[in-house]
C-alpha cells in the first residue's frame, strides 16, 4: 500500500480500536503525537504489549515505531490466529483490556484461536473477565457468534503484581449476522460473581450482602456467586471484587462491576456495584456503557443490512469510536433520539465484511 | 412571559445528536478550501464587487449554524479505556428511596402484572 493510502490520526485515545479497524479492513495506519505534550511521551508498555499480540495472530504485519515512540505506523497483515499461543499482558492493564480487542478480531482469523494470557485478572480500569465472560461474550451471540466461545479463569491476579491466567478460544465465522437489539424487556434477575484471592472466605460474602441490601429493594431474584481463590491459583496479591450481570426478559445484558482499592472495606465495594447497576439499567440502552464499542464495531462488520441497537448515554470513547469508524470504514450511524425512553437508536447499514479465510479452508 | 416562552422552547427544541456527534466536518473542510482558493477570486472580481449581496443575513445565519456543527475536539491524549466507572455524585442518588421507587418499574417484581412483563418494554 502506497504512503498516501495509510489513515492519520493523532494521540493515544481509542488505540485498540484503530489497530482492530486497520487490522479488519487491511488499511495501513500512521499515528502520531502520543502522548507528545506529556512529562513522559510516546507509547506505554501495555500497548507495545498489545502489538506484540497482534503480531503473535497475525502474519506479514509491519509495525515502525520511532525512538521517542510518539510515532507509530502499522501495516496490517494476514489474520491467521491458531491454537496453543501465549502472551503475558504485563502488570499496567488488565487482561480485560486485550481480551476486549481480541473478540473483535478473533472471529475474523484464518483460524479458530486459543490464547492463554496471563497478568492481572481484575481491577478497576479495565474490564474484569468476569464481566467479559459473562457480558460481553453472551452479546457475541447477537452476531452469530456463539460455538466454541470460551472463557475459562485458571488463576485470579489482583493488582499489583497480577499473576493470573486465562484461557480464552474463539471461533472462527464467515459472515456475522445483522442485529435488531431494541427491544430490551424488563430485568428479571441479577446474577453475579464475588471474588477473592488471598484474602479471608469471609470477605467475598460481606461484598454479596451489601450488594444485595440495595439490589433486593427492586428485584427478589438476585443471587451472587462467592469465587475463593487460594495457594497458586490466587495469584500474586491479594484482592477481591464483584461482578454484576442483569439479565432482562428480551435477553439483554447489563453489567457492573466493582473492585477493591486502597482504604475500601467489602460493604462498600458492594454498595458501589449495586449502584452502578441500577445507574446502567436506568440509562436503558441494549447494552452497558462499556459494551458500546465492541457493539458499534461489529455491527458495522455486518453484511449490507440495517443492524440497530439502543444505546443510553453515549461515552465519550463511544463517540470518538464512531467519528473513526467513520474516517476506516466509511460509514456514518444514523442516530435517533426516543424521547419517551431518553435513549438513543443507531443504526447502521454494514460494510458486508466476509472473512475470506473461512471460505477457503 | 418570554422567560416561559423560552423554557417552553427548550422542552419542544430537539437537538441534532448526529451533528454533536459527527459535526460538519465536511462543509468546515470545503468552507477552507475555500478561503484557501478564494483570496485571488475576491480580490480579483471588480464588477462582482459592485453588484447587491443577496439574502446577506440568510447566508450570514447558515455560517453561524455551520460553525456551531462543527465537530467537537475531543482529548486525542486521553487513555483507551472502554469501561466506564460513573461518578460518585452520580451514584449517590441510588441511596434516595424515591429514586429507587422510580426504576422499580423496570425490574421484574410483586408491582409488575404478567401482561406487561410479556410486551415488550419499549
Amino acid at each position: 500500500m502506497s504512503k498516501n493510502q495509510s489513515l492519520n490520526f493523532k494521540g493515544c485515545s481509542i488505540f485498540r480500536y484503530r489497530i482492530i479497524a486497520s487490522t479488519l479492513t487491511g488499511k495501513a495506519i500512521r499515528i502520531s503525537d502520543i502522548r507528545a505534550n506529556t512529562e513522559s511521551p510516546g507509547l506505554r508498555d501495555f500497548e507495545a504489549s498489545f502489538l506484540r499480540m497482534i503480531e503473535k495472530l497475525s502474519n506479514g504485519c509491519m509495525i515502525e515505531i520511532n525512538d521517542t515512540g510518539t510515532k507509530m505506523r502499522y501495516k496490517p497483515g494476514v489474520l491467521v490466529g491458531g491454537t496453543g499461543l501465549e502472551h503475558d499482558c504485563g502488570k499496567t492493564r488488565g487482561i480485560g483490556w486485550f481480551l476486549e480487542a481480541l473478540l473483535c478480531i478473533a472471529p475474523f482469523a484464518k483460524n479458530p484461536v486459543a490464547i492463554t494470557l496471563t497478568g492481572i485478572t481484575n481491577e478497576e480500569t479495565s474490564l474484569c473477565v468476569d464481566t467479559l465472560r459473562t457480558v460481553t461474550m453472551p452479546l457475541l451471540k447477537h452476531f452469530g457468534i456463539s460455538e466454541g466461545l470460551e472463557l475459562r479463569v485458571l488463576k485470579r491476579g489482583a493488582r499489583p503484581n497480577g499473576g493470573g491466567e486465562v484461557l480464552f478460544r474463539c471461533p472462527v465465522v464467515k459472515t456475522l449476522k445483522p442485529v435488531n437489539l431494541v427491544n430490551i424487556g424488563h430485568v428479571r434477575r441479577v446474577r453475579g460473581v464475588a471474588y477473592a484471592s488471598k484474602v479471608s472466605p469471609q470477605v467475598p460474602n460481606r461484598v454479596v450482602d451489601s450488594a444485595k441490601s440495595i439490589l433486593n429493594k427492586v428485584l427478589p431474584d438476585v443471587y451472587v456467586y462467592t469465587d475463593h481463590f487460594k495457594g497458586n491459583n490466587a495469584g500474586n496479591s491479594s484482592g477481591y471484587g464483584v461482578s454484576l450481570v442483569a439479565e432482562t426478559t428480551n435477553g439483554c445484558l447489563y453489567g457492573a462491576e466493582a473492585c477493591a482499592e486502597g482504604g475500601q472495606i467489602p460493604e462498600d465495594v458492594g454498595l458501589i456495584a449495586a449502584k452502578r447497576l441500577l445507574q446502567e439499567v436506568s440509562q436503558g440502552g441494549f447494552v452497558d456503557t462499556s459494551n458500546q464499542g465492541i457493539v458499534l464495531l461489529l455491527a458495522v462488520c455486518c453484511p449490507e443490512d440495517v443492524s440497530r441497537v439502543r444505546l443510553g448515554r453515549l461515552s465519550p470513547n463511544t463517540i470518538k469510536l464512531l467519528r473513526m469508524i467513520r474516517d476506516v470504514f466509511g460509514v456514518v450511524y444514523r442516530i435517533k433520539a426516543d424521547d419517551a425512553t431518553k435513549s438513543l437508536v443507531l443504526s447502521c447499514v454494514g460494510v458486508g465484511f466476509k472473512n475470506m479465510a473461512k471460505g477457503i479452508a | 412571559w418570554k422567560a416561559v416562552l423560552g423554557k417552553r422552547w427548550l422542552m419542544n427544541a430537539r437537538v441534532n445528536i448526529e451533528a454533536l456527534v459527527y459535526g460538519k466536518k465536511g462543509k468546515r473542510k470545503e468552507k477552507k478550501e475555500e478561503k484557501a482558493r478564494g483570496g485571488e477570486e475576491e480580490e480579483g472580481s471588480d464588477e462582482d464587487f459592485f453588484k447587491p449581496v443577496k439574502g446577506g443575513r440568510k447566508a450570514r445565519g447558515r455560517e453561524e449554524e455551520e460553525e456551531e456543527g462543527e465537530e467537537e475536539e475531543l482529548d486525542e491524549d486521553e487513555e483507551d479505556l472502554t469501561k466506564f466507572n460513573h461518578d460518585e455524585e452520580e451514584l449517590a442518588c441510588w441511596e434516595d428511596a424515591k429514586r429507587i421507587a422510580e426504576i422499580r418499574r423496570k425490574f421484574v417484581n410483586d408491582e409488575t402484572d404478567a401482561a406487561t412483563v410479556k410486551e415488550a418494554f419499549y
